[in-house]
């Protein structure tokens, strides 16, 4: 009986005929899902039907089965013979299902077995792994036209989802709309209202992490360096129609928890070379955080001590980014009537609407009145949002003791 | 034609390529596609008198010494992943110019933070190491570490030794528990 490390290679020929045996695998302190992947000769899944596990049991050919054998929680019988040609690598593979880690198994093993004789076994435990969520366990191999068998407890921290584009295999993704085409570096630039753009989300290994959005403004270069600053915010309205807002930097919010956007911090000065940008990242996961579709509304907001500044002047856009997808709203609000106007302080740039797998994102052209603090108020007017200048007024620093004062008359507030 | 060499293998140099004057020790792997340590193999050769011991610490060719004082070996340099095309860690070996009180050179290769990192070559993929012919690059001899070598983290490729005129590749294939550092020591290096 031959215990095995990891790396340890043996032939079949010597301990099976006619390449039949049983796997039966053990794991403890953790529940592991166990696959087989019938790989061809560049190491890739090319036919899903040699995936072999709970869902699909017996390959075409009947060479793959799963079965524990008597005496072991888990495990596979193998006919290799009956295999065809093109399967030149069965890999036998452990996944976690949920936040668990490898490192949190208690002991564990795979074990080769002709009926009731045990012919080799490989050992494992907790110690062996770190944050891999998915592990493959052995391997089958061709060699030389016999079977060999190695030992390989090497894995992923990405879980299945990684394993199986490791393998060239593609995770069965929900979304059934059609997918927003890939774009290197072009641009989509949104500049009317009632323009759209649907960003996908795609998910599983290799999906980008963070979707990114930032505002940018010029100097509207009238020699005063004191008023260029501009504070991005992000109106987050919920699947119930609670409304949380976002800013800096008192509630710049986060992003692995409750409300999952985050904004980076307050950029207090454009300059005559260089655009301000504030920058907000925003958790592609959210719709499922919140249990449904969200609305965000972007603006940019001209605070009080700034002193009067035509925001129009600043030229304020937004640039919403996914990995290689990028979308841009830059409507020119000096074409709106507010443009010359320095009393206006809330321009919305950008309105979104972000479910499970994707993102709507269009360009708004619409401004506070002037005078006005109210920030912008979302609302669900069936799938889409509807936008007022109601919402309750947000200030920072010293000036918040005055919120109350400027919204005792409006039943609407932002939640924590 | 090259020769896939088994343990104690023998190829006498001269005669599978006749003239041969150079030679080029080539190392090779994949990286790794795993998550954890990188894959780090070293390649390495030991300038030997006839019992068996280097004459100085300069006869230990390495990562860290890279050329021998006499030129007539040249490590091309560290490799720390695998990656690349082709041979990932090359050792030249010019027969012409190895001094007359040298009887032979042993070649080893060793996973770099082998015990810490618990390798062995059997967890690393298409792990090999070759002999060349360096004047025309042909594969003479080759030992698949991936397979043959799988349990080892270390191990003695073979020596390249002097029989009279001529020069001999012997393989040895011998796997060395303790890594690249007790290997020196045992060549005389003070490692």
């Amino acid at each position: 009986m031959e215990t095995l490390i990891k790396g340890q290679r043996l032939a079949l020929a010597g301990l099976v005929t006619g390449n039949v045996l049983q796997l039966g695998i053990a794991g403890q302190g953790v529940a592991l899902d166990y696959a087989c992947f019938g790989l061809d000769a560049v190491g890739k899944l090319s036919d899903d039907r040699y995936m072999t596990f709970f869902n699909q049991p017996r390959t075409p050919c009947g060479a793959v089965e799963v079965r524990a054998p008597a005496g072991d929680p888990a495990g596979f019988h193998f006919q290799l013979d009956r295999l065809p040609a093109s399967v030149e690598r069965l890999v036998i593979t452990a996944a976690i299902d949920g936040a668990a880690t490898l490192s949190q198994l208690g002991s564990g093993y795979l074990r080769l077995l002709d009926g009731a004789r045990e012919l080799a076994r490989f050992a494992y435990g907790g110690k062996d792994f770190a944050n891999e969520k998915a592990v493959m366990l052995g391997e089958f191999y061709r060699k030389d036209g016999q079977w060999r068998f190695m030992a390989v407890g090497q894995g992923f921290n990405g879980g299945l989802d990684a394993l199986v584009a490791h393998f060239g295999g593609e995770v069965a993704q929900a979304a059934a709309e059609p997918v927003a085409p890939k774009i290197s570096l072009s641009k989509i630039s949104l500049t009317k209202p009632g323009q759209t753009h649907k960003l996908s989300l795609a998910k599983g290994a290799g999906a980008p992490k963070k979707l990114i959005v930032k505002a940018t403004w010029v100097d509207n270069g009238d020699g005063d360096d004191d008023n260029d600053d501009l504070d991005l915010r992000v109106g987050i309205l919920l699947p119930d129609g609670r409304m949380r807002c976002i800013q800096a930097p008192e509630k710049s919010g986060s992003f692995d928890a409750m409300p999952y956007v985050r904004h980076l911090g307050d950029v207090t000065n454009a300059t005559g070379r260089e655009p301000a940008t504030e920058t907000v990242e925003v958790n592609p996961a959210l719709a499922q955080f919140y249990g449904g579709t969200v609305g965000l509304v972007f603006s940019v907001y001209s605070a009080l001590a700034n002193g009067a500044v035509s925001v129009a002047s600043m030229r304020p856009k937004m640039v919403m980014e996914y990995g290689e997808q990028v979308v841009e709203c830059a409507f020119d609000f000096r074409d709106a009537s507010a443009a010359g106007d320095d009393d206006v302080y809330t321009y919305v740039i950008g309105l979104a609407r972000v479910s499970a797998d994707s993102i709507v994102l269009e360009p708004s052209g619409k401004t506070s009145e002037p005078d006005s603090e109210a920030t912008p108020w979302l609302r669900w007017q069936g799938d889409s949002l509807q936008l007022a200048f109601d919402g309750p007024v947000v200030f920072k620093g010293e000036d918040k003791e005055d919120e109350d004062d400027f919204n005792a008359g409006n039943p609407r507030r932002y939640i924590v | 034609m090259a020769i896939s060499l088994q343990k104690g293998g023998n190829v006498n140099l001269s005669k599978e390529a006749p003239g041969l004057k150079k030679i080029v020790v080539g190392l090779g792997w994949d990286p790794r596609a795993t998550d954890g340590a990188a894959f780090d193999l070293d390649g390495s050769a030991f300038l030997l008198k006839t019992d068996g011991k280097a004459r100085s610490d300069a006869d230990f060719i390495f990562y860290n010494n890279l050329k021998s004082s006499d030129g007539s070996i040249v490590h091309a340099g560290d490799n720390t992943t695998g990656g690349g095309d082709g041979d990932d860690e090359k050792v030249a070996i010019d027969l012409a110019n190895v001094p007359a009180e040298i009887d032979k050179i042993a070649v080893a290769v060793t996973i770099h933070d082998a015990e810490n990192r618990k390798q062995n070559f059997g967890m690393v993929s298409k792990a090999y190491i070759r002999c060349l012919n360096g004047d025309n690059g042909q594969e003479i001899a080759r030992y698949d570490l991936s397979e043959d070598g799988s349990t080892e983290a270390a191990m003695i490729f073979g020596e390249i030794y002097r029989a009279g005129s001529e020069w001999k590749f012997k393989a040895i294939g011998q796997g060395f528990k303790g890594g690249l550092g007790p290997l020196a020591v045992s060549f005389g290096i003070n490692a």
